[in-house]
């Protein structure tokens, strides 16, 4: 189930969030959760239930060992156990077929591997289960007695399918005793309602501009550039979006879920825009296999082989595919560049220009990202940095732009920190002993307009894919 | 006091929650218990709405009852026609391309459909021409020669039409009059690229064209529909230009006409009796003289450009039509159509169309068919079609199995004969004049035909013993990947 499902609006959600607001008794809060979370995830594809509950099982024991075993080779084994456990059923699933095709390709060999059926969430809901294992292991959370606790945090529908991924010790206190309040309800909605709104009318109208637009093998200096821009901006509004709906969601149940996005688009530089881009997943990999690998306190070789780790497996993590690689190992090669030879440059560049760079080296990033193959990234990147090898425009870009001013226009004043601004703001007033009175009135019109406009736009769209689904 | 207000901010935006939630619950629950189960019917979208589905185990499991109850909820979401109306008009909002704009990206459209095609140079065998039994007229297939005839390739204007011994007018017994044979020709003798060009005296414009070996392809189909038909029959198409294209040819400074050789190609291509014309070469005199022939506002022609290559795709057949003012006729003004509909502009809606409405000259009966004994009378002109597609006002727009269209006494116009129609929305105007030709007009939309619920097409052919084949299709669709495709699958 997805949350701009009018499934999931029209009956899961305001069912779940009623009756769990009305349940009062935490136990019977906590089963009624587990039981909407695991109907959430089977919704359409039941069976994958099973790998999510064996990946618990084997985390719920290897934790238990790890708490219960004195011996230092015991714990760690055990450690060792269930992550590689739960990262061989992601490896199983996500990338097999990718590396024995591979494989056999390179050694002529005429098998092919058919890609299996990737669970929903797989690569979301292992990382928050080998957090669980590790902050354990490292004393800096506490054990789960109680299995169905346990699976409710791997399963806990806001978050499940597409993040943020939450650290067992960000919420393991709520899960025990967490309350439900009024102003929680509030703004958990208002929270919801932005979210939706930059998922349906922002991602899926760039999606729908973007699907008017030529192939590469066809494009334009302009329209390369142009779907270039589209396709960050769709994949910023979809993910943030749906984080958004998370964050919303959680809060409305009684959870405070960490940010997930934090206006990448204004940064000033790559590493900034990967500090406010995707949070939790950049912790993830900071926490998990950055600093354990020695992190920046190493030989400039070792840290380059360290930024080079980290960033294919981001890469790789997006998806079984080279393209995927390859951008992770771009951004990784932006930021060490940014970080050494091209340090003290920056330091003296103007920041409106560090700004436009920043947005275009992200911009062609997204290129690799989105294209399926590298002749698809060849022939856009020609469009976009050789306009006397193609057309300058053609009529699809400009029709796209005409045609859309409003959106495009939302679009980038929906980049910008507004919400951050906006509470600035209302706090500067307070301060000067100036009244808000309608800050509440128009938090509620906002909230209000955004998700019915967001239902309305819903039933006459088809074009409705979340893209980090696939992920 | 700050507390207070506090208290009454979180009040409000909790009451939105609520509110919301209950507004969302009571849609759902709205549309699980009070919306019928069963399938419904959205004129706006010409297409039928998704029925409730049914819970079972199996299809929870395998994900059927899950996208069936999203469809559902989305098709069958409360006053959606109104839903979309708005959607739409809210995607408008601020809208600064201008018709200019559309009609570029609405040409390359069509362009690009044309040139995905395979270039590799590999052309499908063409297949063998069929034989129809007994055959005393049709003279065997001539082997081919390198060279053209020049009969063959010249024709109106530039553009070459077939030559054709004129059929005698219309008889209740039809004499088979020997057929001539068409001159050998061979396909590479046509450029690779079949195009219908426009001419502003100085250049060609194209209007729009199609790969050679697709059209070669679809050759085989005309003549296997062809072979069904008695001696005399014929099998008539033309393909009709998107209005668009169309108007273009007002704007020129110097408009000088038509050509295409995609007709010459089919004709040439081809069996005896299967003939085709090109529906921009027959309006090029009266686009020129700036006669109405299509709409500005809709992508269809209009009735009386309809009438003129329906009189001479007739007249192939030996029919001839009573002057278009014999039909009784109403107009309704202003009609704006579908390209109005999808790129509402300003010029557009202060030079609105008028869209005649026509009806044949005698009382006819029209049953719409679901199976081959199942049917529903409908209205000649549905007078209540869809506001936002008037043009549907003919037989209630495309939809339905097959059509057809009988004098309430029969014989009503004393040919004794039946047509089939084979045809796409463009098809829908040409009605009132087939319908003075045939005593029966069969008309199949192949979009909306379903084999198994009505039969093999030839079945039918058979069965109603059909006369004569029009092919009557839209630009967009003559050659794209499903039309053709699924008039092989009926056959």
């Amino acid at each position: 189930m997805v949350f701009s499902s009018l499934t999931f609006l029209c009956l899961f959600f305001p069912l779940t969030v009623g009756l769990h607001y009305l349940v009062k008794n935490g136990t019977a809060r906590n089963a009624l959760l587990l039981a909407a979370s695991l109907l959430f995830y089977a919704w359409g594809e039941p069976v994958w239930i099973l790998a999510m509950l064996f990946a618990t099982a084997v985390n719920y024991v290897c934790a238990r060992i790890i708490v219960n075993t004195k011996s230092n080779r015991g714990r760690k084994l055990a450690l060792v156990v269930g992550i590689v456990i739960s990262l061989a059923a992601l490896l199983y699933f996500k990338y097999a077929a990718f590396l024995v095709n591979n494989f056999c390709g390179l050694a002529g060999l005429a098998y092919r591997m058919t890609q299996p059926k990737l669970p929903i969430g797989i690569s979301f809901y292992t990382f928050q289960i080998i957090t669980y294992t590790v902050d354990v292991y490292r004393g800096q959370a506490p054990l789960q007695r109680n299995p169905l606790w346990l699976l409710l945090y791997v399963s806990l529908f806001p978050q499940l399918i597409a993040g943020p991924i939450v650290r067992y010790s960000d919420v393991a206190e709520t899960i025990a005793h967490r309350q439900v309040t009024k102003q929680g309800m509030g703004e958990g909605f208002f929270r919801f309602s932005l979210g939706l709104g930059k998922k349906v009318l922002l991602a899926n109208l760039c999606g729908e501009v973007l699907e008017t637009l030529p192939l590469p093998a066809e494009m334009s200096f302009f329209s390369g550039w142009l779907a270039a821009a589209l396709f960050l901006l769709q994949l910023y509004f979809d993910f943030a979006g749906y984080s958004d709906m998370a964050i919303g969601l959680g809060r409305m149940l009684g959870f405070r879920f960490l940010e997930n996005f934090d206006a990448p688009l204004v940064s000033r530089s790559v590493s900034e825009f990967w500090r406010r881009w995707h949070i939790s997943l950049g912790t993830f990999f900071r926490e998990y296999v950055y600093i354990p690998l020695g992190g920046n306190r190493v030989s400039r070789g070792r840290w380059i082989f360290n930024m080079a780790v980290v960033w294919g497996l981001t890469g790789i993590w997006h998806g079984a595919n080279w393209n995927f690689l390859l951008w992770g190992l771009y951004c990784g090669f932006l930021m060490v560049l940014e970080r050494t030879v091209l340090k003290p440059v920056l330091a003296h560049t103007p920041a409106f220009f560090k700004h436009l760079i920043t947005v275009i080296l992200a911009v062609v990033g997204f290129v690799l990202f989105r294209s399926e193959s590298f002749l698809d990234i060849g022939l856009q990147l020609r469009a976009m940095f050789a306009p006397w090898r193609v057309a300058l425009s053609d009529p699809y870009a400009v029709y796209a732009v005409k045609n859309n001013p409003l959106l495009l226009g939302a679009c980038l004043v929906c980049c910008l920190p507004l919400r951050k601004q906006a509470v600035a703001y209302f706090n500067r007033r307070k301060a000067a002993g100036r009244k808000n009175a309608l800050r509440p009135y128009l938090k509620a019109l906002l909230a209000l307009g955004i998700a019915g406009l967001s239902v309305l736009f819903l039933v006459g769209q088809s074009f409705n894919p979340f893209l980090y689904f696939r992920f | 006091m700050a507390n207070r207000r506090k208290k009454k901010k979180n009040r409000i935006l909790t009451a939105a929650a609520w509110l919301t939630m209950a507004a969302l619950l009571l849609i759902g629950l709205y549309e699980l218990l009070f919306v019928p189960a069963g399938t419904g019917f959205s004129a706006q979208e010409n297409r039928t709405l998704a029925a409730r589905p049914t819970f079972s185990f199996r299809s929870f499991l395998n994900g059927t009852f899950a996208d069936g109850l999203e469809t559902f909820l989305e098709d069958r979401f409360p006053g959606r026609d109104r839903v979309i109306d708005f959607d739409h008009a809210l995607r408008q909002v601020g809208s600064l391309a201008s018709w200019e704009d559309y009609a570029r990206v609405a040409e390359n459209d069509v362009a690009d459909m044309e040139y995905t095609e395979d270039l590799s140079g590999e052309e499908p065998e063409l297949t063998p021409r069929p034989t129809r039994t007994p055959a005393p007229t049709a003279a065997p297939t001539p082997e081919p020669t390198a060279e053209p005839t020049p009969a063959e390739t010249a024709g109106e204007g530039s553009t070459p039409e077939p030559t054709r011994t004129p059929e005698p007018t219309a008889t209740p017994v039809p004499t088979p009059t020997p057929r001539p044979t068409k001159a050998p020709v061979q396909a590479a003798d046509f450029p690779a690229e079949l195009r219908c060009d426009l001419l502003d005296g100085t250049q060609k414009k194209r209007a729009f064209s199609y790969m050679r070996s697709k059209v070669l392809h679809e050759c085989s189909l005309f003549d296997t529909y062809a072979s069904l038909l008695p001696e005399d029959g014929v099998f008539v198409m033309t393909i009709v230009p998107h209005s668009i294209r169309a108007n273009r040819l007002l704007t020129f400074k110097e408009p000088a006409g038509i050509v295409s050789d995609i007709e010459p190609f089919i004709h040439a291509m081809t069996a005896d009796n299967v003939t085709a014309m090109s529906t921009g070469v027959i309006l090029s005199d009266a686009l020129l003289r700036g006669e109405y022939v299509f709409f500005r506002t809709d992508m269809h022609w209009t009735p009386y450009g309809a009438y003129q290559v329906v009189a001479k795709m007739l007249a192939e057949a030996g029919e001839t039509l009573p002057p278009y003012e014999a039909f009784p006729l109403r107009q309704e003004h202003p009609f704006l159509g579908t390209i109005y509909r999808d790129k509402p502009t300003r010029q557009m809606q202060e030079n609105p169309d008028t869209l005649d409405i026509l009806t044949p000259t005698h009382p006819v009966i029209v049953r719409r068919y679901t199976t081959p004994e199942k049917f529903e009378e409908i209205p000649f002109i549905k007078e209540d079609a869809n506001p936002r597609d008037r043009y549907t006002v003919y037989l209630g727009g495309p939809k339905g199995n097959l059509t057809v269209i009988e004098g309430t006494e029969m014989p009503s116009v004393g040919t004794e004969k039946t047509c089939l129609v084979i045809t796409d929305s463009y098809g829908l105007c040409t009605a009132p004049f087939f319908a003075e030709a045939y005593d029966r007009v069969m008309i199949y939309d192949p979009r909306f035909y379903n084999r198994g619920e009505m039969g093999s097409l030839s079945g039918l052919i058979d069965q109603y013993r059909v006369q004569d084949i029009y092919l009557v299709v839209g630009e967009l669709h003559a050659f794209d990947e499903s039309f053709f495709l699924q008039c092989r699958r009926h056959f």
